[in-house]
């Protein structure tokens, strides 16, 4: 009698705790959570920016209810999993079609696995997410209409 | 021999035993250890002297077996290349590997791993030269083609990367990296011809586009094996293949006969002393 | 039925695809501050952007392949969670409706607002 697969699978768990493994396994847990949460954003917004074909007071309305400061933090959260979830996507186009990875090769102990031997890349797309979170944050909240 | 230097570590091991009890319990152990104890010999230790009925699944008790794959302090690994005192850590906890079911205490039950990996067709497939998988002929191969996929021959088997995927441990359809780093040493060889036929195994819906790069079945590997390498440069053929923007691929040539292949100067081989 | 790997390819090209189309669509909504664009979210802004051909071909294919991106993605991680065959099949059909009404619904504001 075996206890079923069921309980020995870790699950959801497995997919969003990343304990001691390396940073693309966090990239991956970060890349779902943003793609998802961008995906909810994408069916609201195709529907709020609708509006604009029904005329002047129709839009001038649905933007005062997503103007307020809510909405304003909502958005720039939204910008930073965009500016993570495009750059890190990068990465993966290229990588999952075998681009940019080192050829096989006999493994000599210790052995590095392929994806740490790039990680110069995820490195530098990163930092460039990162720029680009700041400039978007002087955008947002420090450089006000006018 | 234990000695009175020898440090204390306390193992907390997952136990089921299915008759007894439906669930898992822990059990705990101090075992002395000293420098150069794997969690194996732990574990073999607390067997004679503490707790008979510890039940483990190991052979060769040195990394080329694939058996002896566990749970230990939060990563999959094998158990006897895990040295205690590097795991640094007062408490070892030792449970089975997860994402299969358990047949009992440590040992789980790595059909479910195997299935798939046949379900892949791991074998040259070469209809001409080879119908029945068993060469008639020596076929030729350099050493820069043997370079392209034997890092992926070094598989043991072990499941320690399907314990690590996160898409194993929801989805008990997907082939995982075991299956798909196979099916990539397979059709990189040079004298397969059966990529188009592996093709129908790994491009399906629980399949190679399931794998999304966690990169963390690499780097529990014991063998450095890199089933993540394999499993991208797998998705670039078959990519290729379904598009059409890469055609059917010849195997490597048969060995012409010894005789025709001699280098000049050398002189020819004596006759049989043993009838054919 | 398509092949599962032409239909992830063309995620990854619809991937591709978003990077520069958002590229635009942010640089010109987000860093308007930056680049001196004045008060992009006025009625006036948005109808003569939406007038022009530039914008009728960046919205539509932004649409078009974030829709795709976005519910091919999505399809992937419920398959993940492990159903069975028959329900699996179901999730595919509602995705694949789902998108078509969105991109319709969005298509036609793009359109009318193109009219205008």
């Amino acid at each position: 009698m075996e206890k079923t697969a069921k309980g020995n699978c870790l699950g959801i768990f497995g997919w969003f705790y990343a304990g001691k493994y390396q940073i693309e396994r966090y990239a991956y847990i970060f890349h779902r959570l943003s793609g998802l949460a961008i995906l909810l954003y994408l069916f609201m917004h195709i529907y709020v920016t609708g509006f604009r074909i029904h005329g002047r007071e129709a839009w001038e309305g649905v933007m005062s209810k997503v103007g307020e400061p809510i909405f304003h933090l909502g958005e720039y959260m939204l910008f930073i999993a965009v500016a993570f979830h495009a750059l890190n996507g990068i990465r993966l186009i290229f990588q999952e079609l075998g681009l940019f990875l080192p050829k096989p090769a006999s493994p000599v102990y210790p052995y590095k696995p392929a994806l740490a031997r790039v990680r110069i890349f995820f490195y530098l797309l990163m930092f460039i997410s990162l720029v680009l979170m700041f400039i978007g944050g002087l955008d947002f909240f420090i450089f006000v209409e006018g | 021999m234990n000695s009175p230097n020898d440090k204390m570590i306390n193992f907390r091991v997952q136990r089921y035993i299915a008759d007894k009890d439906p669930d898992t319990f822990f059990q705990e152990y101090d075992v002395p250890v000293k420098k150069g104890l794997t969690v194996l010999d732990a574990l073999l230790w607390i067997k004679e002297n503490l707790d008979s009925s510890l039940s483990i699944r190991y052979s060769c008790r040195m990394g080329i077996c694939g058996s002896c794959g566990m749970y230990i302090n939060g990563l999959p690994r094998l158990a006897c290349q895990t040295q205690v005192l590097f795991l640094e850590s007062d408490v070892v906890e030792v449970k089975p590997l997860p994402n299969y079911p358990v047949l009992r205490d440590l040992i789980p039950d790595l059909m479910p791993m195997l299935e798939k990996h046949r379900a892949v067709k791991p074998w040259i497939i070469r209809p001409d030269t080879m119908p029945d998988v068993e060469p008639k002929k020596e076929l030729k191969q350099t050493p820069e083609e043997i370079e392209e996929y034997i890092q992926f021959s070094y598989c043991i088997k072990c499941g320690v990367c399907v314990s690590a995927c996160p898409t194993a441990a929801t989805d008990k359809q997907f082939l995982g990296p075991q299956a798909l780093g196979q099916a990539y040493r397979y059709s990189a060889d040079s004298r397969d011809e059966g990529v188009d036929e592996r093709s129908d195994a790994v491009d399906l819906s629980h399949g190679m586009v399931n794998c999304h790069l966690a990169g963390a079945c690499s780097e529990a590997c014991p063998k450095g094996v890199d089933p993540a390498l394999g499993i991208q440069l797998l998705k670039r053929e078959v990519v290729l293949h379904s598009w059409g923007l890469k055609g059917f691929k010849k195997g490597a040539p048969e060995m012409p006969p010894m005789e025709k292949n001699l280098k000049p100067g050398i002189p020819p081989a004596p006759a049989r002393t043993v009838k054919k | 039925m398509i092949r599962e790997s032409k239909l992830w390819s063309l995620h990854l090209l619809a991937g591709l695809c978003i990077v520069f189309l958002i590229g635009v669509h942010f640089g010109v909504m987000h860093l308007d501050e930056i680049f001196g664009f004045a008060d992009v979210l006025s009625y006036q802004s948005v109808l003569s952007r939406g007038k022009t051909g530039f914008y009728l071909v960046v919205y539509s294919l932004l649409l078009g392949s974030a829709i795709y991106h976005g519910l091919y993605g999505l399809r992937n991680i419920i398959f993940e969670l492990g159903f069975g065959r028959s329900l699996e099949k179901a999730v595919s059909i509602i995705l694949l409706f789902g998108g078509i009404v969105s991109f319709i619904y969005g298509e036609y504001a793009i359109i009318v607002a193109f009219t205008l």
